[in-house]
């Protein structure tokens, strides 16, 4: 269980502002320390901003979430977002298809080929699991987490 | 006087005595309970693996984490390694039937998620904590299904690069696969298997081959899995590597806007500049032998 200490009110990285990744209902949130690591470190949202060559929007809710907050937009209670390491971060790219997530649809081909660099750009940021074109945001977004990199909340 | 006090503290003493002993039958009884439970929860766990149900495997995949961790497993995933070293200390009996037991839900889960048209984050996220667990068991049965896995982050590249030669041809077979992330994610591999804090050196066959598929990979279509060759070439000595990267460094043509639109950027270029800068400063100790 974190501590109170581990809580923040300011944590940031250089890309990110709190507000950025605070998608919960409260203005004291957990970000554990490898999600805002510098870019130089090889990991981190600031590496995968310098990987992909651009900075996209974290999705509405794909912050960190408040456990009350993530029973609303996830039915996974252990989701990474409750631990501050993850981030959903959303494809900008329209689709033209019918259903703009579906992979399938060669409507969709520069939306799928856009997450498709934003997943490689995950790699190269040395992301420890993403989901899958299959997963919850499909090709809407990319989900990025860092569960398996050491370093706690402060 | 020490006659009068003699018999006092000698009271006082024997009675604390026989107090600490009843306190370590307690204990000694509550550990033996304790760890009765443990082993029946760990028992029940595996047993659980083998569900049809994914979210029976899931609530038992978890209770052997608990178990593991000795209380709340509470998402430390990056802890896994060690919460099962100690596990495995605990209980050297059980190392065998865990591990293959692990490693067969993980094959369950990839067939299941190969298949999947959609899964839940539920779901997901439970897939991601079990990658990561047979990641650190260090086991090499479990290379195929950590293989399927590829694409999926660091946690299974890392546990790939960690078998050295005993992955290694496996993960040359995925350099020319059709997709990218998995191109990508087959280098990034191997450049990890020249690292010092993820395998041991390899013989000098081994880094062989291991350069020939980096240097190949500095052709391929995608920036991306250049950029990834490049990250493992840093690693390689050699005035032929060298050259390379200089090439490299000034040549490359990929180019795109900077991050801030204003100007730019080389990427292919800049991480070869930057790989002979971490080259430069480093000396011909601490690169592997070629």
């Amino acid at each position: 269980m974190p501590a109170c200490a581990d809580f923040t009110t300011t944590r940031s990285s250089s890309n990110y502002t709190f507000g950025n990744i605070n998608t919960g209902d409260y203005s004291v949130v957990l970000i554990r320390a490898p999600l805002i690591a510098a870019a130089g470190s090889g990991y981190g949202l600031d590496a995968w901003v310098a990987a992909y060559g651009a900075k996209r929007d974290i999705t509405p809710h794909g912050g960190f979430r408040n456990p009350s907050n993530n029973t609303l937009h996830s039915d996974a209670l252990n989701s990474r977002h409750i631990y501050g390491d993850a981030a959903d971060v959303g494809n900008t790219t329209a689709g033209g298809g019918s259903d703009p997530n579906d992979y399938a649809d060669p409507a969709n081909a520069a939306r799928y080929a856009d997450w498709i660099a934003m997943e490689a750009a995950a790699s190269a940021a040395h992301l420890d699991w993403t989901e899958l074109k299959t997963g919850p945001c499909r090709i809407g977004c990319v989900h990025i987490d860092w569960r398996n990199h050491s370093g706690g909340y402060q | 006087m020490s006659v009068r006090i003699w018999p006092h503290i000698g009271r006082r003493w024997w009675c604390g005595l026989a107090i600490s002993g009843q306190i370590l039958v307690l204990c000694s009884q509550l550990a033996v309970a304790q760890s009765s439970q443990e082993e029946r929860l760990l028992t029940d766990s595996v047993a659980g693996f083998g569900s049809a149900e994914w979210q029976t495997r899931e609530t038992a995949f978890y209770s052997f984490l608990d178990c593991a961790a000795r209380g709340r497993f509470a998402g430390r995933t990056w802890t896994v390694a060690s919460m099962l070293e100690d596990l495995f200390k605990r209980y050297p009996a059980r190392e065998e039937t865990v591990k293959t037991a692990l490693i067969r839900l993980l094959t369950t889960e990839n067939a299941r998620m190969k298949s999947a048209r959609s899964y839940t984050e539920e779901y997901g996220n439970y897939f991601g904590d079990l990658l990561g667990t047979i990641g650190a068991l260090h086991d090499r049965r479990a290379i195929d299904t950590l293989l399927d896995n590829l694409g999926t982050g660091d946690m299974a590249t890392k546990a790939l690069a960690g078998f050295g030669k005993d992955s290694l041809d496996r993960v040359l077979m995925r350099m020319d696969d059709s997709s990218l992330l998995i191109r990508q994610s087959a280098t990034i591999t191997l450049s990890e298997m020249l690292d010092p804090s993820v395998h041991a050196p390899l013989d000098s066959a081994a880094i062989g081959r291991i350069k020939a598929a980096l240097l190949s990979a500095l052709r391929d279509k995608s920036f991306f899995v250049q950029i990834a060759a490049i990250e493992g070439l840093t690693l390689l000595p050699g005035d032929d590597v060298t050259a390379v990267l200089k090439t490299v460094a000034a040549d490359d043509p990929f180019h795109r806007p900077t991050v801030d639109g204003r100007g730019i950027s080389y990427p292919v270029r800049e991480a070869a500049q930057k790989a002979l800068s971490l080259r430069s400063g480093r000396s011909g100790r601490s690169l592997p032998r070629s």
